[in-house]
Parts: structure tokens; C-alpha cells; sequence
């Protein structure tokens, strides 16, 4: 195997390329619309995976930073016409400021108690976006209307949509890349591998942390704003529920934690299984679909511990190994 | 001129006393060793030293520089660097990603640092083991690894506890050798070791730690015909016989 940059280029050249054109040999409205659900999961596991992945913070109050994302662009567009072109990035701040000061909290709380405090500020804000109905038309969300124009990120061909997902996680993949080959990805590494050697080697670990953990909810608010849009509908079920939590960490974890292909691999796997299940299952005995799916998951990760992207990897360095 | 100076250190655990007015300097291109039997407080004198702990009395200051309540790891900036008695690796990833991890302290780049944890490795007769997973070392690379990683971050100041507890003979030797190039190069030594003959031939100075007290300093001459010393480790019998 060679390291020039070329041959390391190829692979994740070749494979976007190869996603880039699923949706134009399925393009059924149906799996167009899986589609572009698996890349928008794919980049927010991404970001997901980035603080959670990367450093080995397990949050499970994700998705509060995306639901942020989703309300502020579409509450700012309904209320004072702002773009949610621009209104993504507002959001993207709110949710890194909100970050900042979680994590400045909760991350010198070490393994559960860390899970535990995510898991309770992701519940505090669902609650607060039902309850705060002058601003988030409480449980019943907030409709836009569609009046497509591409300066508010509006379109009427859903399938942009799917790009935009897909260009999100080859710009989130590109940003997982740069950071896991610098200073600070090595230092998130160390502090995931052990926390005490880290100490005695210098590293900072804590503004390291919050940093990342900032970065990672301003990526991900990102995310919730093309739900926003792709959805023309928030609510706070489908934006902040503790299933997106868990779906982001699940991709990540099912893909390769800590690897930056990992949560895309595992965003395209779930989101498979789970459209063939409703397929198949959808109509029979309520609640077989999440049983079957719930039975993958547990099989998947028991023959492949570390993730099926590293799995994958793994075997085709042997097999290159053995060609050469 | 000292680099490295403890002053009346003092450490209680509740009712016990770990560690009760230790004081001692650590010269550039000098070895200080700390000897004593088990439970004697010598890795907490370390744990006090790079601020994995914090005293209840007394100070530790680097280059007349008082470290105060700085953390280890703004400590391990300053130029105080330990290795740790129960090694520990960065077990998922390689042998150079460790050394690497130790490197990027004093290079701006991960490509600078690789360089470096390659130079530090290269001395320690490792640069076969790059690419092994540190997890799967056997303990004599552990340790060395240990080694290669806090060298790495250049320190003026190296704390080495038990570097060689679990090294067959010839790797002793070899780890006897490498630390006296290391006081060659000015750095400021203390070292933590039960492998007497080791001790021996390496300490300009030795320390012996009885209950967290310390009960007799000196060179390791002195230290062996002194019979507080005789007695606490073989008995006042022996010491009897010796004296």
C-alpha cells in the first residue's frame, strides 16, 4: 500500500460518487425520500461522532441542539422573514453557546454521570420547546409554507434536498478528517484512551472538550434546520425527541465510533434496515418492526464490536496485504 | 543550582499519614533515587510532586518557580514529567500514536511530533514496534513505552517510578544505560526503584522513605552502611550484625 495523498483520496472520492448517484438509480419518491433521511442522519451522527465518537463523550441530548437549529431558522423566517440561509447559522450559534455552558457543567463529570446530565438537558429543552407555545407552537409545532425559492432554502423538487444532506456529510466528513489528523483530535483521542495519562503528557483536555463538544452541536444544528426546511413542518417530537439522541449515537456506534466514515456506514445500514422492516413488517403485529430492528442492531454489534466500518476496513487492508 | 525541590512535604489520607515532611532537591544531571519498602509513600511523594495530588503542607517548585495548585498537566508544560508504576498506555492505539500524544507538547504539527516520537523511539530501541498496538506489547515494551512517551515532551524534570519492575536482566541493563544518558543530557532525575543494584549503580543521592518519613539521605554509600536503613529493611537483628 502506498501513503500518497492520491491513494488516500480515492477511496472516499469514490465512494461519495457512489452516493451521489443513489438517488438517481432509486429514484422512486419513496426510497428518494429514505435516501435523504439516511445522508441528513448520516451528517448529523457525523457531528454526532465528532465529541461523542472522537473524545468518547457519550451525549444523549443531541438532539436538543438540533431541535435549536430546527425552531431558530423557522421561528426567525415566520416571525421577522429572515432566511433560514442565515438562519441556520444563528442557530448553529445559540446551540454552540448553549454547549459551551453544558459542557462547562457537566464535562468534568466523568462516564454515566456525563450520559446522565445530556440525557437530562435534552429532556429539559423537548419540554420547554412543548411548553413555550407562544414562540414554538407548542406540541403542535410550526407549519412553513411552501413558497419555493431557493434563497429560503425552499424547493419544490424534494430531491435537492437530498443533495444538500449529502453535501452536508461530505463537508461534516471533510471537518471529521482535519480534526482527527491535528493536535486536537490526537488530544480528544488521549483524553478518550486515558485521562490520566493525557494529564501527565500535558494535554488540556477540558477546553479541548468543550470546544469540540461546541463544534459538534453547531454541526448538527445545521442539520435540523434542513429537516426544518426539507419537512416545511418542526414539531417537538420529530426534532428533539430522545429517539433522535439515541439514533445519532446508534449510527455512530453501529458504524465506528471515532472513525470519520464510521457514522456513515452506520447511518446507511440503519436507515436500510429500517425502511426494509417497515416494508416487510410495517403492517403486521405493532411493534415487530422495532423488535426486528433492535434484533440487527444487537447482532451486528456483538460480530463487530468496534463497528462494521472498521470491520470492513480491516478486511480490505488484509485482503490488499495479501494481493501485493 | 537545583531544578527540582520539595519542601516539607506533607500528605494525610484520614487517619493515616502517607507521606510527613519530605524535602529534597533534584539537580540537573543528577539522580536522586527514593528507596523504601512497600507502603513507604514513594509514589505519593510522586503523586505530590506533579499535582495528581495536592499536599496538606509544603511546596514543590521547579527552577526557584513555585508550581502551587498548577495541575499535572500545566505542571508536565513547565518541564515536570513522571511516568506512572502501573504503566499507562494509550492501550487502542499504536506505539508511535502514543509517543506522539507526549511529542505534541512541544512541536506545532502532528507531522513535527511524529518526527520527534520517532527520534525518541529510535533511542529507545523501538522503532520496530511503530505500528504494534500498545495494548499488545508484553510488559518490558510497556515500560519502555512508558518512557518514550513522557521523554517526548522534553522535560527538565523526569520522575521515573519503577521503570524497571518486570524487566529481565538484560533489559535492566539496557534501562541502566538509557537513564544515564538521560543525566548526561542535564535532565534532573528522580527515580522510584526496588531493583537495588540498579539503585546502586545509577543514584548520585538516595532517599529512603520509612512509614512516609524519611529516615536517611545520603550517597549510596552512606545510605548502606547506615544502620536506620539496615533495620528498616532487614530487620534490627541484621542490623545488629552489620553495624
Amino acid at each position: 500500500m502506498t501513503n500518497s495523498p492520491l491513494s488516500a483520496l480515492l477511496p472516499p472520492i469514490a465512494g461519495f460518487a457512489a452516493l451521489a448517484a443513489l438517488p438517481l438509480v432509486f429514484s422512486d419518491a419513496f426510497l428518494v425520500a429514505a435516501l435523504t433521511l439516511a445522508f441528513l442522519s448520516a451528517a448529523a451522527s457525523l457531528a454526532w461522532n465528532l465529541s461523542g465518537g472522537y473524545a468518547g463523550q457519550l451525549s444523549l441530548g443531541h438532539a436538543a441542539f438540533y431541535g435549536i437549529g430546527a425552531y431558530v431558522s423557522t421561528i426567525l423566517f415566520l416571525k421577522a422573514g429572515i432566511s433560514p440561509l442565515i438562519g441556520m447559522w444563528l442557530g448553529a450559534i445559540v446551540s454552540a453557546i448553549c454547549a459551551v455552558f453544558l459542557g462547562a457543567v457537566t464535562m468534568r463529570l466523568k462516564g454515566s454521570f456525563f450520559v446522565m446530565s445530556t440525557l437530562a438537558f435534552g429532556a429539559v429543552v423537548h419540554i420547554s420547546a412543548i411548553n413555550l407555545r407562544d414562540f414554538t407552537g407548542g406540541a403542535s409545532g410550526l407549519a412553513i409554507p411552501l413558497r419555493p425559492n431557493p434563497a429560503n432554502l425552499i424547493f419544490a423538487d424534494k430531491m435537492v434536498y437530498t443533495y444538500i444532506a449529502l453535501a452536508l456529510v461530505i463537508v461534516f466528513y471533510v471537518i471529521t478528517r482535519l480534526i482527527a489528523a491535528s493536535k486536537v483530535g490526537y488530544g480528544l483521542v488521549a483524553f478518550r484512551e486515558n485521562h490520566d495519562a493525557a494529564r501527565a503528557l500535558g494535554i488540556r483536555t477540558l477546553p479541548l472538550r468543550i470546544g469540540v463538544f461546541a463544534l459538534s452541536a453547531g454541526l448538527i444544528s445545521i442539520c435540523g434546520t434542513v429537516h426544518a426546511q426539507y419537512y416545511l413542518y418542526v414539531d417537538p417530537d420529530s426534532v428533539m425527541g430522545l429517539n433522535l439522541s439515541l439514533n445519532f449515537a446508534l449510527m455512530a456506534i453501529v458504524g465506528g465510533l471515532g472513525t470519520a466514515y464510521g457514522p456513515i456506514v452506520g447511518a446507511l445500514l440503519v436507515s436500510i434496515v429500517s425502511v426494509v422492516m417497515q416494508v416487510y413488517l410495517g403492517d403486521q403485529i405493532s411493534g415487530l418492526t422495532q423488535l426486528a430492528y433492535a434484533a440487527i442492531v444487537i447482532l451486528v454489534l456483538m460480530a463487530a464490536p468496534n463497528g462494521l466500518g472498521p470491520l470492513t476496513h480491516a478486511f480490505l487492508k488484509r485482503r490488499a496485504a495479501w494481493r501485493s | 543550582m537545583a531544578v527540582l525541590k520539595a519542601k516539607d512535604l506533607t500528605k494525610r489520607f484520614g487517619g493515616l499519614t502517607a507521606v510527613k515532611d519530605v524535602s529534597f532537591e533534584a539537580r540537573p544531571g543528577e539522580i536522586l533515587s527514593i528507596i523504601g519498602p512497600n507502603g513507604a509513600g514513594k509514589t505519593t511523594v510522586f503523586n505530590l510532586l506533579t499535582g495528581f495530588i495536592k499536599p496538606d503542607i509544603g511546596s514543590v517548585s521547579l527552577d526557584d518557580h513555585d508550581l502551587g495548585s498548577m495541575s499535572p498537566e500545566s505542571r508536565c508544560r513547565t518541564g515536570l514529567a513522571r511516568t506512572f508504576q502501573i504503566v499507562q498506555p494509550f492501550r487502542g492505539l499504536s506505539v508511535l500514536d502514543n509517543v506522539v500524544m507526549g511529542a505534541m507538547l512541544r512541536a506545532r504539527s502532528i507531522d513535527a511530533a511524529r518526527e520527534i516520537a520517532r527520534q525518541v523511539l529510535d533511542e529507545l530501541d523501538m522503532s520496530a514496534l511503530c505500528d504494534v498496538y500498545a495494548g499488545q506489547l508484553p510488559i518490558g515494551d510497556r515500560k519502555r513505552l512508558e518512557m518514550a512517551k513522557v521523554l517526548a515532551t522534553s522535560p527538565r524534570a523526569l520522575l521515573l517510578d519503577e521503570v524497571m519492575g518486570g524487566l529481565i536482566p538484560i533489559e535492566v541493563k539496557k534501562m541502566i544505560g538509557f537513564i544515564r544518558r538521560l543525566r548526561e543530557r542535564g535532565i534532573a532525575l528522580v527515580v522510584i526503584e526496588h531493583h537495588m543494584s540498579a539503585v546502586m549503580q545509577l543514584s548520585d543521592h538516595i532517599l529512603v522513605l520509612q512509614n512516609g518519613r524519611p529516615i536517611a539521605t545520603g550517597t549510596p554509600a552512606e545510605v548502606t552502611r547506615d544502620p536506620v536503613v539496615l533495620s528498616a529493611y532487614l530487620g534490627p537483628n541484621f542490623a545488629a550484625i552489620g553495624s
